[in-house]
């Protein structure tokens, strides 16, 4: 066995081995808004140079139909000024396979163009209910051999929409792939701020002695999204903020923030503390559900200085729908470090701005001396900024310049933009380049999603309980009025949007 | 007593033309550049500090050498808004090295520096007799130099090498920031099973294209990594070592700049021939039995090379390595 000694060393030594990727629902919104765009940049980065990328679809198109869709796909933004010489370079590399996803003689084809690669990535980027066909037919024409090399496979979200559902796919999933070669992708964890939390907390001396319940009095995470459902009625209808944002981001967020410090940084190890963070969560029995989880649906507002229409008139939706396009909740962790800390999360859609975010409340100073004098002392408060700007706040009180002791709060301010200059790679280029040299640190492992969404589903059959009408809020508001009840117990606010 | 540079003032003169371009709140600056530059030819320093704006905001010092007359100080500042409105600034302050030289000793211009954030100091000129980095080793956290403006790139690393035990201040060379692409590509080219049996039975390499520096580290690279034996010469285009007692040779043929184009060529003991050659147009062929595919090569810039050592903390491991095994 040969070794590569040249490799060692070098920042970039990140490099796949020759690789072939299938692209399963080539012709969808992803593939042009992500996937090609981020495999263009990663070969300029000079990040993958031995690849075919095919695209595995039911449009008939041809493999020059897709080197020409894929040329669109790089033409403009970011890549207007590219050379078309580098463009052509990479569109040679690029093939396509016109089959429904279960017909057999699709598979075989592709079975043919993958013979020889050493590395052999499968991305369903298609529908749910397709998955189970791909998957099987993959298996059988062996396809999920990872000898010689490797065969890995990407799966991307909703990963079931309930505890049962999720079971049922990563076991379709089991039938054919190996844990280790199964990739569930949530391009959330791909994005610098998210992966930054780890490096804040554990790469600096200084917050880990305080990230506990004896000075921190409590967490919010806010995903609020300025838009409306727009032309996603139907599939939003299925699924709901819970379901859309909870279970996989927000939670994402929340096991990073709270977990145990790993050993290493080995993708099993951060992801063990993970799931231990998930089966300590509190459950939100029936009964506890209308005390803490708030839901809510958009009525007609204005956001953004346009007025917008109601979540019920929106197309696609029906006019007496239960689905939530708000949900706030508060939980906690049942652990030593964290008992008693209240977590508070809230995700919308249609609300006043496109803010995600998470807060970190530090406790109060045991003695308030500067209050007496005209003072507007705050807590301090560690801001980590995801969208739309990636940065980190603290906010702290400093005295105002003056004869007399008045203080105020200030910001300590890093926005990523400013402090690194260029923008902050995509998050699908992250995540892309780590399944294919088999880091699956910042993919998501079978009991992670089966934990998480054990919680979940609780509080859903207990909404699905209630008759109720969900209470309503105005688009381009904070969310609606009952969300705020969620914080009195800690005497606070949610944050400004 | 001469007065060559007035912190307060040129403090004072910063924050008012930083205003008269934008009111609104600036970026923090985030390190202290100092550039030591030949007052004849400033060509590369104006497409760093071009690249540089916008992206980071710093305070640069500007030395221009030989410059004549009287040393005097002259301060400018470019801002740019953000999309927050907040601008990011380049400062920046110019010493017009006179006949005493004054405006070449860091006594000038330290007191300019901005406390508690980086200083990096770039040689930007001929590195012969050049007090690199031991003049600037109490007020520099790192010092950017380019053997490519050496006579003898071997000689002067050589004798840096010799010397690192007594500097303590890191040093990087553009040179090999340059190379960088070349060895990815390397790299990358006997990454797969097929090649790797090629990469640890080569009789030789030809760099044609590279500067003599560039053509110096990248052999260096490739033979420290491959634990070839033998001694460098000095003054060679063709280097002449040993893998487990077989000959390997290396040359360097047509130098110029490595980005004006380059062929390197990989000949096994068993008469394969192996290809890198770039197209000139972004991109390289990699060509060899049953092998043939393109890869992206492309060669910072000379802003890009700055801004990408500015963001790191230390020297790379792997120059210190090919330096030390000279």
């Amino acid at each position: 066995m040969f070794t590569n000694p040249l490799l060692d060393g070098l920042q970039f030594a990140k490099e796949p081995v020759p690789f072939i990727i299938t692209i399963f629902g080539a012709t969808g919104d992803l593939t042009r808004r992500k996937l090609i765009p981020a495999l263009f940049s990663l070969f300029l980065k000079g990040n993958i140079s031995q690849f075919k990328i095919v695209g595995f679809a039911r449009r008939t198109w041809t493999g020059e139909t897709f080197r020409d869709e894929a040329h669109q796909m790089i033409a403009g933004g970011a890549f207007a000024s590219v050379p078309e010489a580098q463009k052509k370079a990479f569109l040679e590399k690029l093939d396509y396979v016109s089959s429904t996803f279960d017909d057999p003689e699709g598979y075989k084809r592709l079975a043919q163009l993958v013979k020889g690669w050493e590395g052999r990535l499968f991305y369903l980027s298609t529908p749910p209910d397709e998955y189970e066909a791909i998957i099987k037919n993959l298996g059988a024409q062996n396809l999920n051999q990872s000898v010689p090399g490797y065969s890995r496979i990407i799966v991307e979200k909703p990963f079931g929409r309930d505890l049962a559902s999720a079971k049922e796919l990563n076991e379709i999933l089991a039938s054919v792939f190996d844990e280790n070669q199964i990739y569930r992708i949530d391009h959330y964890l791909g994005k610098e701020t998210v992966q930054n939390i780890l490096v804040l907390r554990f790469g600096n001396g200084i917050f880990e002695p305080l990230w506990n319940n004896r000075y921190i009095d409590h967490i919010q995470i806010t995903v609020a999204e300025s838009l409306g459902v727009g032309t996603r009625g139907n599939y939003y209808e299925k699924s709901g903020a819970m379901r859309d944002m909870v279970q996989n981001h927000i939670f994402q967020l929340m096991t990073l923030l709270t977990m145990e410090p790993p050993n290493d940084l080995s993708p099993d190890t951060i992801r063990t503390e993970k799931v231990k963070v998930l089966k300590s969560l509190r459950p939100i029995t029936f009964k506890d559900v209308k005390t803490y989880t708030v839901r809510g649906q958009y009525g007609p507002g204005i956001v953004q200085g346009q007025s917008v229409k109601g979540y019920l008139e929106e197309d696609g939706v029906n006019p007496d729908s239960h689905t939530e396009t708000f949900v706030a909740l508060k939980i906690f962790l049942d652990t030593w470090r964290w008992e008693g800390v209240p977590i508070f999360i809230r995700t919308g859609k249609s609300l006043g701005r496109r803010v995600s975010e998470v807060a970190v409340s530090f406790k109060e100073p045991p003695l308030h001396i500067f209050n007496n004098r005209g003072s507007d002392t705050k807590n301090n408060t560690l801001v980590i900024h995801i969208q739309p700007e990636e940065g980190v706040t603290f906010n702290v009180n400093a005295k105002i310049p003056g004869y007399t002791t008045q203080v105020r709060p200030v910001s300590m301010d890093f926005a990523y933009g400013n402090a690194f200059g260029e923008s902050t790679p995509e998050a699908y280029e992250r995540l892309l380049l780590d399944a294919l040299v088999g880091d699956s640190t910042l993919y998501t492992r079978r009991d992670e999603i089966e934990t998480s969404w054990a919680f979940i589903t609780r509080i859903l059959q207990g909404w699905a309980e209630d008759p109720a009408p969900l209470p309503q809020y105005r688009a381009g508001s904070s969310g609606p009025e009952e969300a705020k009840a969620l914080l009195s117990s800690v005497n606070q606010k949610w944050r400004k949007l | 007593m001469k007065r060559y540079a007035d912190p307060q003032a040129v403090e004072h003169q910063l924050r008012k033309i930083q205003q008269e371009i934008s009111p609104n709140e600036a970026r923090t600056n985030l390190f202290n550049l100092v550039v030591y530059v030949s007052d004849q030819d400033d060509r590369l320093l104006m497409e760093a500090l071009n690249y540089l704006h916008g992206k980071r905001p710093a305070r640069v010092i500007v030395i221009r050498k030989n410059h004549g007359g009287v040393t005097h100080t002259d301060v400018t500042a470019r801002c740019v808004p953000d999309e927050n409105d907040k601008v990011l600034c380049i400062q920046e302050i110019v010493i017009f090295s006179g006949d005493d030289k004054a405006g070449e000793v860091p006594e000038t211009w330290a007191p300019l520096l901005i406390r508690e954030i980086p200083v990096f100091v770039w040689w930007l000129d001929s590195l012969d007799q050049a007090p690199v980095p031991q003049l600037f080793d109490d007020v520099a956290d790192r010092c950017f130099i380019d053997t490519a403006f050496c006579d003898h790139p071997q000689g002067f690393l050589k004798e840096l090498a010799k010397r690192s035990c007594e500097l303590k201040t890191p040093l990087s060379d553009f040179s090999w920031v340059r190379i960088g692409p070349l060895q990815k590509l390397a790299a990358n080219f006997f990454n797969t099973q097929e090649m790797r049996p090629h990469l640890h039975n080569l009789a030789g390499i030809t760099l044609q294209g590279g500067l003599p520096s560039e053509a110096l580290l990248f052999f260096q690279w490739f033979r420290v990594k491959m634990n070839w034996q033998g001694e460098s010469d000095l003054s060679a285009t063709e280097w002449h070592y040993t893998q487990d007692g077989k000959p390997v040779v290396l040359k360097h043929l047509a130098p110029k700049a490595l980005n004006r184009g380059f062929t390197l060529t990989f000949e096994t003991q068993d008469g394969h021939k192996l290809e890198l050659k770039d197209s000139g147009e972004g991109y390289a062929k990699a060509s060899g039995p049953a092998l043939n595919y393109s890869s992206i090569f492309k060669m910072p810039t000379t802003g890009e090379a700055l801004l990408q050592e500015i963001d790191k903390n230390s020297s790379d491991r792997l120059f210190l390595e090919a330096v030390e095994n000279l």
